[in-house]
Formats: structure tokens, C-alpha cells, sequence
């Protein structure tokens, strides 16, 4: 589904800063996939190129046998709203909509038809349990219930890859439980999943993990 | 391009973002709203004042000319007659019956009317009336588009027998409640009593009052010498005619016509003792006058509707900061550049319709007022409800271009990451 080969990203605002080095990496269908490194190794960045939201400045990326160096930003936008969902570690609602409407949003920049999209959202909601908070601002949900909607978010568009960054570094660790749970449950319902951690931990659950140090993918451990 | 329910729903979600901040969003639209409000009022009266001047002139008939005799400026020797006493001269001038025949001859096409101008003065009931007496053909109202508005006008009878009949002018008519009234109470004109049959009303009059008798009537009571006496002098004038009008077939006519007239004219009063009028070329110079101001007009609330979307701009420019994380969210589940693009504009344009249309309405109140204040007819016209509206719309589309068009560049990963 994704294949990166000697891919490289840098930063040049001033001083050069290489941020990942010669990354080359596969990621299947269905997979769940852990990536583990070090605050400020490059995580992120990896994450954003592999959902599309950056790209890299060397190498190649394929993205479902496509090189997304040919994608205009346009078609780059498209694919991300069809078949991504991101999940951030700050959640990233939008905070002037409900949580119905945040988690409808996604669906609206595909063109859905008003009544649908709040039914699909409805639906999804239901299944991350947070029915019982449709109308609320996102300011006024607990951490969890935050992710929760995001989670939802990610998830209304039916994307084929959810990509995780930290999703459970702002919860404390009974509520990160519940949402690691959700995400298990969502991959062995078949979807593909990329998480981003830290933690050690919750990094050893899963049944691959990618170690990132210093922009470089150090370790590639298959278990 | 985009269709119409996802411009609506941009636009339903843009304004409740503004809804989101009342006081700011209302500040923002006040530099539109004052702009549509100039430009509708200005509009407004501009329209009511170009229609008054229209109204106004073409009740001197737009294919008329006017020739009238006045008393030459110059002063000429002509026919005066120092003979006899000291200090009594007689001025003969003006146009005569001669003329007549040599502009009916030029322009054959035309039709043709004469008065005689009195000096004699009115009374009634033995107080005087301030108004003109004039004899004149029984087809001279019809020059003027008058409308006979109680009892009769002057007929073919009338001048022939020389009645001792008047008809007033509307602005005399309170003078006789009721209406019926009018043949108990006769108006003298100089020492001749008559009895008013009628009155007319005449737009181009304005607030002249006349008293209209018939032409022969005139011409054997009173004849063509007037006397006036000043200090130490008695001056005699004798004048012809009072007024020779001519009505051409169309408009179009007019200005040839007008201008051969003229030659003509200038040819045998070498002494200038006429005065033309063109009712048309008053129009056209009133026009053109109208649109030089209505220009200044436009031009002063242009500058205050880019003042206002200066003010919009500006404020849309701190919107754009303040949501940078926003962006980057909807960029992150799906949202494109373009999708961005409009979403802002959309907040931008409904702004600025927002107060186009608080504007509009403002012009509503306005327009009547300054009407009120200043005489001046106001009208607001569908067309300057439209351009208003449009030109506001327009305001919101070019100045939140900008804002925008910044907020859709946006890198989409240093968005997510500002903090
Ligand atoms: N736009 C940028 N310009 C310069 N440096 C950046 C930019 N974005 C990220 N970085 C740097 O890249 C490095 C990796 O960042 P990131 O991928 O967020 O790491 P992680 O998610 O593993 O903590 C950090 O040192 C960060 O400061
Ligand atoms: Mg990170």
C-alpha cells in the first residue's frame, strides 16, 4: 500500500536541518503498524508525508503503486480526505463547530449531501460511544471524549489508513487504554493503521514496529 | 466550478462564524454599510432631482422654441421720439408679426402661436393679485401641455367676439372657494373687468401665476403701447408681440430648427431685443450638469466602499491568523486549496452583503429624509437596489481576494504545528 524508498525530508529556513535520511520502508494492507522514536526524531514529519500532507524532499513515495511526486496538491488533498484519517495527539477539532459537525467535516469537502453526512457522522459517533455529546463544542468534552470525536472523524470517510500521531500523549493512561482499545478494534475490523508513540509500552502491543532515531529508520522489527 | 448549495453552505458556515463575533463582525461590515448607504442615497436623489428637471421642462414642451420680446439692453434710437416734452420718449421693440411670417416660411413644418404680453396689472376684488396677464390663441395651452383643471379653456369664439373672458393659472385657484365660484367674482386686468371661465394647469409655470385672455381681447383693449412712469419720466414701450412659439413635428427636430431660428432672429434684432428659449438645450445643459454631479457623487461613495473593504480586508487578514490551526485541520481531512479559497471568501462576501444590505435598507430612510430636508425629489429605483447590492458583493469578493487567497497557501504542516 505505501512503499518508501531512500526517502529524505530537510528543512532549509536558514540553516539546512535534515529531518529523515535515506528512510526506505513498506506498509501493507491492513497492517498495524507502531512507530517508535525519541521527541524531535522525525516522527511526525514521517507521518505527514506518509498522509500526504508533506512530501518528502528526496526519494520516492509510492502511494498505492502511485508516485506522489506526479500528484498535484489538488489530487494530493482528495486522496487524503477519501482515504486517510489522521488523529492527532492535541485532537485538532475545530472549535467553533459541535462535535456532530466536526466529525461531518470531512465529508462535506467530498461533496456528500447535507442529510447523509449526519447520518454517517451520527453513526460513527455512536460507535466511539459519544452519542450523548452531539451538540456539545469540543471545549467543553474531557480528553478522551475529544479524541474520541476525532477518532470518529478519521473514521466517517471510511479511509483505508488511519494515521496516528501520539493519540494517546495528552490522556492520562486510563482513558489512552480505551482509545488504544478503539484502535485495535477498528484494525481487526480490517482497517490499516500507523501509530506514532513514545511510549514504549503501548509500542510493544503491536504486531510491527518501526524504530525511528535521528531521522533514521534504525530498526525494523517484525515479530 | 462550484455549485450552488456548497456556495450556500460556505456561506451558511461563514456567517455563523461571524455570528460567532457579533460586535467585531458588525464593526467590520460599518465601512460597507456607510458606502451603500451613500451610494443608494446618492442614487436616490440624484434620480429624483434628474426626473424633477425633466418633469419640470418638458412642461415648457420639449419641441417647443421659445422667442420672447424684452426690452433691448443696448440702448438703440430706433423709432424713440424726443419730440414734445422733455424726458418722454417712446422705445419700440421686440418682435413683430413680420417675424412670424419669416419663421413660419423657414420652417413650414412647424406650428406656430403668439402672445401679448400685459403690462397692465391684476386685481380682484379691488386688491391686487401679483400675476401676469397675457393674451393668447386659443391653441396655446396646447403648446404647454396645460390642462384644463376647472370650468373651460378659451375658445375659437372667444377670440373672435373678443370675449371679456379669462382663465387663471392653478396657483390662482384658491383665490375662488368654492371652485364653482369662479364667474361671481370677475378679475380686473388695468380698468376691464372679466369674467373667469376656467383654470389650467401648467407644469412649466412653476410659481408664475397668469392670467390668460383672450388674444383680440387683448390686443383692441389694451393695444400694443404701454406706458410707464418713473421719477421725473414717462417712458411709452410699444411691442408687437409678446411671444412667438413654434412647436416642431419631433425632438429631433429641434436643435436645426432652434438654430436657424436663432440666425434668423439675430439677423433683423440687431438690437437683441428678444430672448430665446429651447426648452430642449435647458434639458440637455440641465443633464449634462445632473451627470458631472451624480459622477462626484458615485466617486465619494466609491471612496468610502474602499475604505470599507479596506476595513474588511484588514480585518479578514487577523481572521486568517487567528485560524491558521483551523486551516491546517481542514487541509489535514481533505480540504483543498480552493476549498479554503471559499471558504474564506464566502465569509468575506457575506459580510460585506450583510451591510450592503443594511446599507440598502438605511438608504430606505435616508433617501425620503434628505428629500424632506432639502426639497429635492428622492427615487429609489430597482436598478440602484441591484447595483448597490452587487457593487457591496463586489466589495467582499475583491477585498477578502487577498485574506483569502493567503489563507489557502497556507502550508498545511506548519499550520497544524502553529501554535
Ligand atoms: N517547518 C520546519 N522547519 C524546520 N524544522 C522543522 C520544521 N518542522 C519540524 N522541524 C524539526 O524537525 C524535527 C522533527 O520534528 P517532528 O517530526 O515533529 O519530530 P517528532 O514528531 O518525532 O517529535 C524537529 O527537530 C523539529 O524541530
Ligand atoms: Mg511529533
Amino acid at each position: 500500500m505505501i512503499r518508501l524508498e531512500q526517502v529524505g525530508k530537510t528543512y532549509l529556513n536558514g540553516t539546512a536541518l535534515t529531518v529523515l535520511d535515506d528512510v526506505t520502508l513498506s506498509i501493507a494492507s491492513h497492517e498495524y503498524v507502531g512507530i517508535l522514536g525519541p521527541s524531535g526524531s522525525g516522527k511526525s514529519t514521517l507521518l505527514h508525508i506518509l498522509g500526504l500532507l508533506d512530501r518528502p524532499s528526496r526519494g520516492r513515495f509510492l502511494y498505492r503503486g502511485r508516485d506522489v511526486a506526479t500528484m498535484s496538491d489538488e489530487e494530493a488533498s482528495r486522496t487524503r480526505g477519501r482515504e486517510i484519517g489522521f488523529i492527532f495527539q492535541s485532537f485538532h477539532l475545530i472549535p467553533n463547530l459541535t462535535v456532530l459537525e466536526n466529525v461531518e467535516m470531512p465529508l462535506f469537502y467530498q461533496g456528500v449531501p447535507a442529510a447523509e453526512r449526519r447520518e454517517r457522522a451520527r453513526a460513527r459517533l455512536e460507535q466511539v460511544r459519544m452519542s450523548h455529546r452531539l451538540t456539545h463544542a469540543p471545549s467543553q468534552l474531557s480528553g478522551g471524549e475529544r479524541q474520541r470525536t476525532a477518532i470518529a472523524r478519521a473514521l466517517v470517510t471510511q479511509p483505508l489508513m488511519l494515521l496516528a500521531d501520539e493519540p494517546t500523549g495528552n490522556l492520562d493512561s486510563k482513558t489512552g487504554q480505551d482509545i488504544l482499545g478503539l484502535l485495535d478494534e477498528l484494525h481487526a475490523e480490517g482497517t490499516t493503521i500507523i501509530m506514532i508513540t513514545h511510549d514504549i509500552g503501548i509500542a510493544r502491543r503491536l504486531p510491527r514496529l518501526i524504530r525511528i532515531n535521528d531521522g533514521r529508520v534504525t530498526e525494523e522489527a517484525d515479530r | 466550478m462550484i455549485a450552488p448549495s456548497r456556495i450556500a453552505e460556505f456561506m451558511s458556515s461563514g456567517a455563523r462564524n461571524l455570528l460567532r463575533h457579533k460586535l467585531r463582525s458588525l464593526l467590520t461590515l460599518l465601512g460597507v454599510f456607510f458606502g451603500v448607504a451613500a451610494v443608494i442615497t446618492m442614487l436616490g436623489i440624484g434620480e429624483g432631482a434628474q426626473r424633477s428637471v425633466l418633469r419640470e421642462i418638458s412642461g415648457l414642451g420639449l419641441r417647443n422654441i421659445i422667442a420672447e420680446s424684452i426690452q433691448p439692453t443696448k440702448p438703440v434710437e430706433t423709432s424713440s421720439s424726443q419730440s414734445g416734452r422733455r424726458g418722454l420718449r417712446l422705445l419700440t421693440f421686440g418682435l413683430t408679426h413680420r417675424d412670424v411670417r419669416q419663421l413660419q416660411s423657414l420652417l413650414p413644418q412647424a406650428d406656430s402661436t403668439i402672445t401679448h404680453m400685459l403690462a397692465a396689472r391684476v386685481y380682484l376684488n379691488s386688491s391686487r393679485v401679483d400675476a401676469r396677464a397675457m393674451g393668447v390663441l386659443p391653441d396655446y395651452f396646447s403648446f404647454f401641455h396645460a390642462q384644463v383643471i376647472a370650468g373651460r379653456g378659451l375658445t375659437e369664439a372667444d377670440e373672435e367676439r373678443a370675449n371679456r373672458v379669462a382663465v387663471v393659472s392653478e396657483n390662482l385657484a384658491h383665490l375662488y372657494h368654492p371652485p364653482g365660484s369662479l364667474a361671481a367674482r370677475p378679475i380686473r386686468i388695468g380698468q376691464v373687468f372679466y369674467e373667469v371661465v376656467g383654470v389650467v394647469r401648467q407644469a412649466a409655470q412653476g410659481g408664475d401665476s397668469r392670467v390668460f385672455i383672450p388674444y383680440r381681447t387683448a390686443r383692441t383693449t389694451y393695444g400694443t403701447t404701454s406706458i410707464r412712469r418713473e421719477a421725473g419720466s414717462v417712458e411709452f414701450t410699444k411691442s408687437e408681440l409678446g411671444q412667438i412659439i413654434l412647436r416642431l413635428p419631433s425632438e429631433e427636430d429641434v436643435p436645426a430648427a432652434a438654430s436657424l431660428v436663432r440666425r434668423n432672429l439675430e439677423m433683423n434684432h440687431p438690437q437683441g431685443d428678444f430672448r430665446m428659449t429651447v426648452p430642449l438645450e435647458i434639458l440637455s445643459a440641465k443633464q449634462r450638469t445632473q451627470r458631472i454631479l451624480n459622477l462626484v457623487l458615485i466617486a465619494i461613495a466609491a471612496i468610502s466602499l474602499v475604505v470599507g473593504g479596506i476595513g474588511i480586508m484588514n480585518i479578514m487578514l487577523a481572521v486568517v491568523t487567528e485560524r491558521i490551526p483551523e486551516i491546517g485541520i481542514r487541509r489535514a481531512i481533505g480540504a483543498t486549496r480552493q476549498d479554503i479559497l471559499y471558504q474564506f471568501l464566502a465569509e468575506t462576501v457575506t459580510l460585506s452583503s450583510i451591510g450592503g444590505v443594511l446599507g440598502c435598507l438605511c438608504g430606505f430612510i435616508l433617501v425620503p429624509l434628505a428629500s424632506r430636508f432639502t426639497g429635492w425629489e428622492g427615487v429609489i429605483t430597482p436598478g440602484a437596489v441591484i447595483a448597490s447590492l452587487a457593487v457591496s458583493w463586489l466589495v467582499g469578493l475583491v477585498f477578502g481576494m487577498a485574506p483569502a487567497i493567503r489563507a489557502s497557501r497556507m502550508d498545511p504542516v506548519e499550520a497544524l504545528r502553529y501554535e
